[in-house]
């Protein structure tokens, strides 16, 4: 069995997009009908989490929406019958079981150093009384200010692990993911989400506290829990894992070895059981606003907002860590057609921090912005050069490296004929947000 | 009914804001006949004295503003209002001014930043307040904003001096029944609209 | 030296931004105003701060309200980008417009404006980030480089006819942990008009240290939050 050219050149006549011919066309399991939340301007092809390390091909689940109104909002609705008090006392009872006795470590707090983690260590610490260790899985490229925030997270007072996995497999793994997903940030996202759990077992340290959870954003309903639910960070058998789109077995036939995935792969739900670990969200325990987040986090430590605009949205402050993030939410808003804008508004909306109006001009002006300020760096990152991998993993690729021209042709192959047409101007979303409220 | 002379320079917004909360009615004054209508005039003016005297020209109010002066009716100047009374005033060219007062309008030259912007205490002689401008005059800073002042050629037409950083200069100059005030007494709180209301009262 | 009491606005809100960043609501902008007003304030300072980045433009009612009232100088300032808009604040009794990221779009503006309004209506207001040891202006909310270096950038829009030069620093903006000193001292030197500083002010700042007397200063967040009033900084700074 040759492995040669495993990845196809991604190519495809985008004349396919002209007219209707195709828009019933849907890919990645989204609904036909295209809808946008009336209260945060979400629409209904926003995918919802899922157990990222069982994904074979990109199949999501969308975000529900319930008379024109999305899920998200529906729960921050329900939120306001909350009793806070009560919430924040069943939190107290839990950190009690756990609080050391004796000064040692009794909470893992996972994140980047960013606003909400900051937040959430900072606070277990000072206000409950907790010994935090903080973790950290790496972003794939640091980026000055993320690096910067992240030391100046263990200069307020906090002790880190930063998880850095093997780069070359980090690399490769994020390639395959684009090829296969055009996911790039799939390899992260599962190494977030696994090692938490699995520091807080080696640490012998079961209780790992999040900021916040999914359910802020739009999981379903029967998913606001206070732990996170299981199926996210455990798996039923090893054999059933796929990283990047690929299962153990294929990894393993390219010559990645299983520890070189290790980073990337979970506990199994046994292994979870038997360590008694306890994953929860702060963000269901009290009431949650990201943005006081940040004013807390900026009086409280060095921590400081990026010193330029977030490729694709509108803020210099969350989530700034990672150059391949640009990429990430691009490749978002080709295959769902809203972006990092659309995310941020709604999330600011629902907060009370923006209006309608302006996440709608925000909207207009910045989502789905191309990832130029660090394309340059992105594209090297994801060029699979043979002096680097060898042969046998530089045939892989039809295409093995990956420059601007072949990631605009990538990218509509990606497109869901449903959500796009090929016009004139060029490529443009079918049914866009300002359309969908002139009716 | 006091005028207000809108010859297209001056915030005149600032004074109408200021006329309305004292309860004071007046007229704009865009053309020359309504200057008969008015028994009490002001003169408003930011920018420059050359703009202001061009638009008085071309607005032909040069003259029912002279004649109205002539006939001893209340006037006052403010700000480049009142630098125009003067003869001539020294921008980029020399333009001529009203002629009421004698004197000059020269740039501040002294060893500060220009414009002058500050809150200032002007200094009045003891045998000056009692001018009905000064009723119940409150003795406390007023907003200055100019980078030229008026260089008076009678010491007698100085009711007020005003010193910032060392440099003496007239702030209030008065002549039978023309005021003019350097500082803006719209933009001076309590003790800017007293002033107003006296003039108001005159 | 003037004390400038700003409020930043967003849609009827007064907000406090930290270092340009974050929307958190303080208060009603008439109510805020008035009391800055009475309490004492020199000037008072209304920017709408997301105006060049969220493409909006405002005249809200609560301004035209205030203009009725509050018999002090008043500087607007958002998204101004034509004559036209800054005429409609004039007429309407405010006495400066300040611009910032029109004035990268629109080289020709302040002279545009001096012009027609008086060089003394025209404020010139500067983001100013240091970067590798460079001090440059910044636009947008703060979130892009024009990579021109301030110090050009003030001797530019002086001689364009900017009759006052706001500096604000954008990484001390909101803290409260003190005025930029660099920063002044960097810059006072070369600016010929008027500068007024802002970003940080605590009440705290030792005025000896700054190589010349300052101008004016803008105060936010020390009024929004109540940690002092316009009589106590005053006071302060006389005695310094």
């Amino acid at each position: 069995m040759t492995n040669k050219n495993y990845f196809k050149e991604k190519k495809i006549d985008n004349n396919i997009f002209v007219g209707d011919s195709n828009k019933n066309e849907i890919k990645y399991g989204l609904p036909q009908n295209i809808e946008y939340c009336k209260k945060c301007l979400t629409s209904n092809q926003r995918p919802t989490t899922r157990a990222e390390h069982l994904i074979k091909e990109d199949k999501t689940k969308a975000t529900r929406f319930f008379h024109g109104v999305c899920e998200a909002c529906l729960i921050k609705d329900k939120m306001k019958n909350i009793d806070w008090k009560e919430r924040e006392s069943q939190f107290r009872k839990i950190l009690d079981k756990y609080r050391s006795k004796n000064g040692s470590y009794d909470v893992v707090v996972p994140g980047s150093g960013g606003k909400d983690s900051f937040y959430v260590a900072h606070k277990l610490k000072h206000e409950y009384g907790m010994n935090p260790i903080t973790v950290t899985f790496s972003p794939f490229l640091y980026t000055d200010w993320g690096w910067k925030n992240l030391q100046s997270w263990t200069q307020s007072g906090f002790e880190n692990y930063l998880n850095t996995p093997n780069q070359k497999i980090y690399r490769l793994l994020a390639r395959i993911a684009l090829e296969n997903m055009f996911h790039s940030w799939h390899p992260w996202i599962l190494g977030q989400k696994c090692f938490p759990p699995k520091f807080g077992k080696y640490f012998n340290v079961p209780l790992v506290i999040y900021g916040d959870s999914p359910s802020e954003y739009g999981s379903p309903l029967e998913e606001y829990t206070s732990d996170y639910v299981i199926d996210w960070h455990t798996c039923k058998s090893k054999k059933d894992i796929f990283i990047s789109g690929e299962s153990l077995e294929s990894l393993n036939s390219f010559g990645i070895k299983d520890y070189e995935l290790e980073p990337f792969t979970p506990l199994t739900e046994d292994e979870f059981i038997k360590s008694e670990i306890k994953c929860l969200a702060y963000s269901y325990f009290h009431e949650w606003h990201p943005q006081e987040n940040y004013y807390y986090t900026v009086q409280n430590s060095n921590f400081k907002a990026s010193d330029e605009r977030t490729s694709g949205t509108y803020s210099k402050y969350a989530s700034i860590d990672d150059k391949l993030d640009d990429l990430y939410f691009y490749t978002y808003f080709i295959k769902f057609g809203i972006g990092r804008t659309t995310s941020d508004v709604s999330q600011e909306i629902r907060n009370g921090d923006i209006s309608i109006d302006e996440g709608k001009k925000l909207i207009g002006k910045f989502d789905g912005e191309y990832p130029e300020r660090f394309s340059k760096d992105i594209f090297e990152y994801l060029s699979i050069k043979e002096d680097d991998y060898g042969k046998k993993i530089f045939e892989l690729f039809e295409r093995p490296n990956l420059d601007k021209n072949y990631f605009n042709q990538m990218t509509d192959y990606f497109r869901s004929p449903h959500l796009w047409k090929k016009t004139n101007k060029g490529m443009e979303l079918r049914y866009p947000l300002d359309e969908f409220f002139k009716k | 009914m006091i005028g207000l002379i809108d010859a297209g320079t001056g915030n005149l917004g600032s004074f109408r804001n200021a006329l309305d909360y004292l309860d004071i009615k007046y007229t704009n004054i865009n053309k020359k006949e309504k200057i008969l209508d008015c028994d009490k005039i002001i003169l408003p003016g930011v920018g420059s004295f050359r703009t202001l005297m061009n638009n008085l020209l071309k607005k032909d109010l040069k003259e029912g503003v002279i004649n109205f002066i002539k006939e001893e009716k209340p006037f006052l100047g403010i700000c480049v209002g009142m630098q125009i009374l003067l003869q001539e005033g020294h921008e980029e060219k020399k333009t001529e001014g009203l002629k009421i007062f004698k004197g000059e309008v020269k740039k501040i030259n002294h060893d500060f930043k220009t414009p002058i912007i500050s809150w200032i205490k002007p200094t009045i002689e003891d045998k000056n307040l009692n001018d009905l401008i000064f009723k119940n005059y409150i003795e406390k800073p007023f907003y200055f904003l100019h980078s030229y002042f008026c260089d008076m050629q009678n010491k007698e037409d100085v009711v007020a001096y005003t010193e910032f950083k060392k440099f003496k200069y007239p702030s209030i100059i008065k002549k039978k029944n023309v005021y003019g005030i350097q500082f803006h007494p719209e933009k001076s709180r309590e003790q800017g609209l007293e002033l107003i209301k006296n003039f108001y009262r005159i | 030296m003037r004390i400038i009491a700003k409020l930043e606005i967003k849609e009827n809100h007064v907000i406090k931004p930290v270092q340009y960043e974050g929307l958190r609501k303080v208060g009603d902008p008439e109510t805020l105003l008035e009391k800055y007003y009475k309490e004492g304030a020199d000037e008072i300072l209304l920017i709408n701060i997301v105006s060049s980045l969220y493409n909006t433009s405002w005249m809200e009612s609560f301004l035209k309200k205030i203009l009725k009232k509050v018999f002090i100088p008043i500087t607007v300032g958002g998204g101004i980008k034509t004559l036209d808009q800054a005429k409609n604040f004039f007429d309407h009794g405010v006495d400066k417009v300040t611009i910032c990221t029109s004035l990268f779009e629109d080289k020709n503006l302040i002279e545009k404006l001096s012009k027609e309004f008086g060089s003394q209506s025209v404020v010139a207001s500067i983001q100013a980030m240091i970067v590798e040891n460079e001090w440059y202006a910044f636009k947008e909310m703060a979130r892009k480089n024009t990579k021109i270096k301030i110090i050009d950038w003030i001797k530019e829009c002086v001689d364009k006819g900017a009759g006052e030069i706001l500096v604000t620093s954008v990484k001390r903006d909101g803290l409260m942990k003190g005025l930029d000193l660099d920063l002044y001292n960097e810059i006072c030197d070369i600016c010929n008009v008027p500068l007024i500083i802002g970003g940080g002010f605590n009440g705290k700042e030792k005025l000896i240290n700054f190589k010349r007397e300052l101008d004016g200063i803008t105060v936010s967040s020390l009024l929004h939050y109540n940690k002092t009033t316009i009589r106590e900084i005053k006071k302060n700074l006389t005695n310094d």
